[in-house]
């Protein structure tokens, strides 16, 4: 039995009907990776061969005794490298976190080790999870599996490559201003932001505190349901997390099965989406994919978000102020890197973050640290706010004449190594799409709607109302089955024999 | 000097006070004083990558009491703040503090009187003496940073330990309604007093629990316009904020009498040589570049939390005076000295209620005397407070009823109470076991005085002679035989009886 | 018109970060055309009004003890340490004044 690109759902079935153990399907997943990584470069950290098998036996020994904690117990997960881990370095990839060991885990890796899954490792990531490209990282870029050549999308790129290339079915990412939906775009995987305040961020090392949520890749839009249920829920820790209970939502996409996801629903485009830069073929796929909603019952309507093409300017001040000031840990003193402690402490400090941080990072810290200094705080950081809350309220009016919003998640198919790093201005604007979601809270997929003509993936991605995951997922489930993009295999990567 | 101009001072106070819970403000790790370096901190505290804060339920409870005891209003809804600054005690690069909507706004506090008082406008120029209202601008909720140690002869490094970071701290700051130095020591002093009653701050300026920061400027006297203010920090003792303020208030107004003008600037106090020494000037002022904290979404307060927080206000420290002034007819330095602390008011209360339910003035006063005098004493012999003091509020009750029943002498009673403190036994028991008890059979007596008589035949002949202040010396023998319990009056007639006759 | 070339190296000294040679070529310009980009906000007029979504209030925790780090999980991870204590260069001048 192969087990490279089975969905977890199925793993999961073959594991509770004793057709597979999870010990077998975790060992070809450490081969798979040490095979493939080389080329991928998607993985940082790779656990120890023996301990992830002696826990996938553990698993295995819980399973036989009628103990599996979960549903996707024994399955091999990987996750993005800003989440702390004992068992693991976190250096978010960056040099000023190179080799540092958090002392505690993030309370989703409590939870994926409470629900049984197997932590096979951290994944690569734009340095502090700026970028969309994963052409930040310091540690060198990670490659779309569709392409070598070009990038895998950010700054989650390495957990989407990963399972995009199949070595794991599940990963995790972080999504602040669609780090998580982007990749998988580009990737051609399923990959979902939760409402703000879904998922707790204790222990995710935050880059924008009011934007970030730790997000599921997988797939299938079933198994970003099933990943989703485990990590989501309030968490004491996190004064953000919010008490909304967490809904079954893998059984409320069964009830939602043969396409009653998109019978009913009322589904708006909004104008401001079609701009120039818009790829030809990523408007052609949103186009497809409304048509197949409508065959399935669903009804489409123009909606306007007015202040959309200030989202890029909005997101762009807030974020950097928030990460302005959340990385200014960074120092020296207490973790991490320490150099130039010869010169004094301001030295240390400035010369520790020249050499431990990268352009990218600089740039955003000096962006937000201008927009929070005095005299231009209410030009630059209080016009943002004000415009964010604009933009809420657009979704929030769009909201009530529509239940979903759909639309392109990047303007573009996955673009070269290099083709975007010489303007930085360039690579912000194909947030375009993905950000408003972050700024709204509101919870947003993308899942696969096609394939270039020179065979790169392009998603499609779907917005709803805050908490309002299960009929996201459930329409999701149902364009999913429709559009029949899913699990597509990119040619460098066959399944294993 | 005649002709010479005046000049007045206005001065503004910032505390912080330390907040009495168990645990940090957004952690739980416990605030205990004197913990080892580095024993105290968990990742929230610590400002690991990843880590989030959650508020104490307390600290904010804590607050709202201050708040009302200070007569803040209470805003319903308020925003923590980042302030953002770099400093090795500091470990996230920012302080979770209050800036533009903090917890309570628009108070005061009397000084000058102790207790009633007709508030006077700030601008009066009331002397000191006077009762005057200080005006308090805001109080709002703000983490505690860790310590940085500067060894001497320790080269090149500082070393950090950063248990006190996340200690819950209110900061408290006033208009610059405040004209001298005394003033400034005296609503530091009412300011502890309140926060030590209601179980906010335990006070302790040595270890740092209040802290307090002074901005002050020199005018012509009559200006109003305000002069260039300096601030001056690290003044830990009333002593320090009034020394200091005298020092600068001479040093700014020298300056201004030479034609000079006055730098804006902070300045330390040096406690040891009594100067404030200018801080090194940086390169540019502070841009603490303050927004909203994007990890707590807003506090907020309903009015039923309020009204539940003023129901369980103890009685502050001025109407307590107040009230035992009125009741009692204590004088106002015997109500000052008794309510200096909320457990020795509270002992005093209930040892007058112990001794006269019906509490009348003379009991009061009695009780007064004996709490200000000898508990005191043994107090501060012993370098305690009232808390560890092992006499119960009925025990001066009892022991004074043993005075009453004439069972015991005054002086005796001192050395009684010492024995119930020292072994923690009821009065009774003392009385006996230290042989205290007051000797009024007139037998024994007579005993007594014959044998002093006899023995002490020259001042006898001394007193038949007129010389009366030997008599004290006799009555003093007649004493000492007895151990001090001889009922003195009885032994003084006595005494005097038996001189007599012959 | 964005941030000027000094703008940026003043925005650097608050942010304590010391540019490379080479970033301190670029940056500038880059975060020039950020800036002005960023300035179309200005054609947004000022908005009034209650927020969208209901914002929700901070939750509180109970004043209860937990578990501490043992000193070298907290201390571990600290490039230079003197026993007990964290060490780093000499502070001189105070409070804030690094």
């Amino acid at each position: 039995m192969t087990f490279a690109y089975r969905r977890a759902r199925a793993l999961a079935d073959d594991l509770a009907a004793g057709r597979a153990t999870s010990e077998a399907i975790v060992a070809a997943a450490l081969d798979r990776i040490a095979r493939h990584d080389a080329a991928l470069h998607a993985c940082l950290a790779v656990a120890d061969r023996e301990r992830a098998l002696e826990e996938a036996r553990r698993q295995d020994r819980l399973r036989a005794e009628g103990g599996a904690p979960s549903r996707l117990a024994g399955i091999p997960i990987l996750i993005k490298d800003n989440m702390v881990t004992r068992a693991f370095p976190t250096t978010c990839g960056s040099r000023i976190l190179e080799g540092y060991r958090a002392p505690y885990d993030a309370a989703v890796v409590e939870r994926l080790a409470a629900a049984g899954l197997v932590l096979l490792g951290k994944t690569n990531m734009d340095e502090f999870a700026m970028g969309s490209s994963t052409e930040n990282s310091a540690f060198g870029p990670t490659r779309n599996p569709w392409d070598l050549e070009r990038v895998p999308g950010g700054s989650s790129g390495g957990s989407a490559a990963a399972v995009a290339a199949g070595l794991v079915p599940l990963a995790l990412g972080s999504d602040t201003g669609g780090s998580v939906r982007q990749p998988a775009s580009l990737c051609g995987v399923v990959g979902l932001k939760p409402s703000y305040g879904r998922v707790s961020r204790y222990g995710l090392v935050a880059f924008a505190s009011s934007l970030d949520q730790i997000s599921p890749f997988a797939r299938s839009v079933e198994d970003v349901a099933l990943l989703l249920e485990i990590i989501a829920g309030r968490d004491a820790r996190d004064a953000t997390s919010r008490e909304e209970p967490v809904p079954r939502y893998a059984d409320a996409l069964a009830a939602a099965a043969n396409g009653h996801g998109l019978r009913g629903v009322r589904i708006g485009i909004p104008r401001e989406y079609f701009v120039e830069g818009l790829d030809p073929e990523v408007e052609a796929a949103v186009r497809r994919a409304l048509d197949v909603a409508r065959a399935a019952g669903a009804t489409v309507r123009d909606v306007s978000l007015p202040n959309l093409p200030y989202g890029i300017a909005t997101y762009y001040l807030i974020a950097t102020a928030e990460a302005s000031s959340n990385l200014a840990r960074y120092d020296g003193v207490k973790y991490g890197l320490r150099v130039g402690a010869e010169s004094g402490l301001r030295g240390m400090y400035h010369a520790t973050r020249r050499e431990g941080f990268g352009a990218e990072v600089k740039r955003r810290i000096l962006l937000g640290t201008f927009a929070l200094s005095s005299g231009y705080y209410e030009a630059y950081y209080g016009r943002a706010q004000a415009v964010r809350e604009r933009i809420r309220r657009d979704f929030a009016r769009a909201f009530e004449e529509v239940d979903l919003v759909l639309g392109p998640t990047a303007p573009t198919p996955a673009f070269r190594i290099g083709e975007k790093t010489a303007d930085p201005l360039t690579m912000y604007l194909s947030d375009i799409y993905t950000l408003p979601a972050n700024l709204a809270e509101l919870p947003g997929i993308s899942i696969p709607a096609g394939a270039s003509r020179a065979g790169l993936p392009i998603g499609v991605q779907i917005l709803a109302r805050p908490f309002d995951e299960p009929r996201l997922l459930a329409a999701s489930h149902a364009l999913e089955a429709r559009l029949e993009a899913a699990d597509a295999r990119p040619p460098r990567f066959p399944g294993d024999a | 000097m005649v002709g010479a101009p005046r000049y007045e001072a206005v001065i503004g106070l910032e505390v912080h006070a330390q907040l009495l819970t168990k645990t940090k403000i957004f952690c739980a790790c416990p605030t205990r004083f004197g913990a080892g370096a580095n024993t105290q901190v968990c990742p929230v505290c610590l400002g690991l990558p990843g880590s989030l804060p959650v508020l104490n339920e307390h600290a904010v409870a804590l607050a709202i009491r201050a708040a009302l005891a200070l007569n803040l209003t209470v805003e319903p809804r308020s925003i923590f703040a980042r302030k953002n600054y770099f400093y090795p005690d500091l470990p996230k690069g920012y302080q979770i503090s209050q800036y533009a909507e903090p917890l309570a706004r628009n108070g005061w506090m009397e000084i000058g009187d102790r207790g009633a008082g007709a508030s006077v406008g700030p601008a009066s120029g009331a002397t000191a003496g006077a009762p005057r209202r200080i005006r308090i601008h805001r109080l709002h909720l703000e983490e505690d940073a860790g310590k940085s140690f500067h060894p001497e002869g320790g080269g090149d490094e500082s070393l950090i330990d950063l248990n006190r970071c996340g200690v819950p701290l209110i900061e408290i700051v006033t208009e610059p309604d405040l004209r001298t130095p005394r003033g400034a020591g005296e609503y530091v002093e009412r300011l502890k007093e309140i926060l030590e009653f209601t179980e906010v701050c335990d006070g302790n300026m040595e270890e740092g629990s209040l802290r307090c920061d002074v901005n002050v400027s020199v005018r012509p006297a009559g200006a109003t316009a305000l002069g260039v203010k300096t601030e001056i920090k690290n003044l830990n003792s009333i002593k320090g904020v009034v020394a200091g303020l005298e020092a600068e208030i001479a040093r700014q107004t020298r300056v201004l009498a030479g034609g000079g003008a006055v730098v804006q600037e902070t300045l330390l106090w040096d406690a040891r040589r009594e100067v404030a020494v200018p801080m090194r000037s940086k390169e540019e002022a502070h841009d603490y570049r303050y927004f909203p904290e994007p990890d707590l979404p807003p506090l907020v307060v309903t009015p039923a939390e309020i009204e539940r927080a003023r129901r369980s206000l103890p009685e502050l420290p001025a109407a307590r005076r107040a009230r035992l002034v009125a009741a009692f007819g204590l004088t106002p330095y015997d109500a000052g000295v008794l309510t200096a602390t909320r457990a020795l008011a509270d002992y005093y209360e209930a040892a007058v209620a112990a001794y006269d339910p019906a509490k009348g003035a003379a009991a009061a006063k009695r009780v007064a005397n004996w709490v200000q005098g000898e508990v005191l004493r043994l107090l501060k012999d012993g370098n305690r407070d009232i808390g560890a003091f092992r006499v119960a509020p009925s025990g001066i009750a009892d022991l004074l009823r043993l005075l009453d029943a004439g069972e015991v002498s005054n002086l005796a009673a001192k050395g009684v109470l010492a024995e119930m403190d020292a072994k923690g036994i009821c009065a009774r028991a003392a009385m006996e076991a230290g042989g205290h008890r007051q000797i009024s059979d007139e037998g024994v007596l007579r005993e007594a005085v014959r044998r002093v008589i006899a023995e002490n035949p020259d001042p006898v002949a001394q007193v038949r002679a007129g010389k009366e202040k030997t008599f004290a010396f006799l009555v003093g023998q007649v004493m000492k035989a007895t151990r001090g319990t001889a009922n003195p009056a009885l032994a003084t007639k006595i005494l005097r009886e038996g001189i007599g006759k012959s | 018109m964005g941030i000027s070339r000094d703008e940026v190296f003043r925005v650097a000294r608050l942010a304590h970060i010391d540019l490379t040679a080479a970033e301190a070529e670029s940056l500038p310009a880059q975060l020039d055309r950020i800036v002005e980009y960023v300035r179309q906000l200005e054609a947004v007029p000022p908005a009034g009004g209650e927020a969208a979504f209901e914002t929700p209030r901070t939750p509180l925790r109970a004043d209860e003890p937990g578990p501490c780090l043992p000193m070298n999980d907290a201390l571990g991870a600290a490039p230079a340490r003197r026993g007990d204590l964290l060490a780093v260069p000499r502070v001189i001048g105070g409070e804030d004044s690094a």
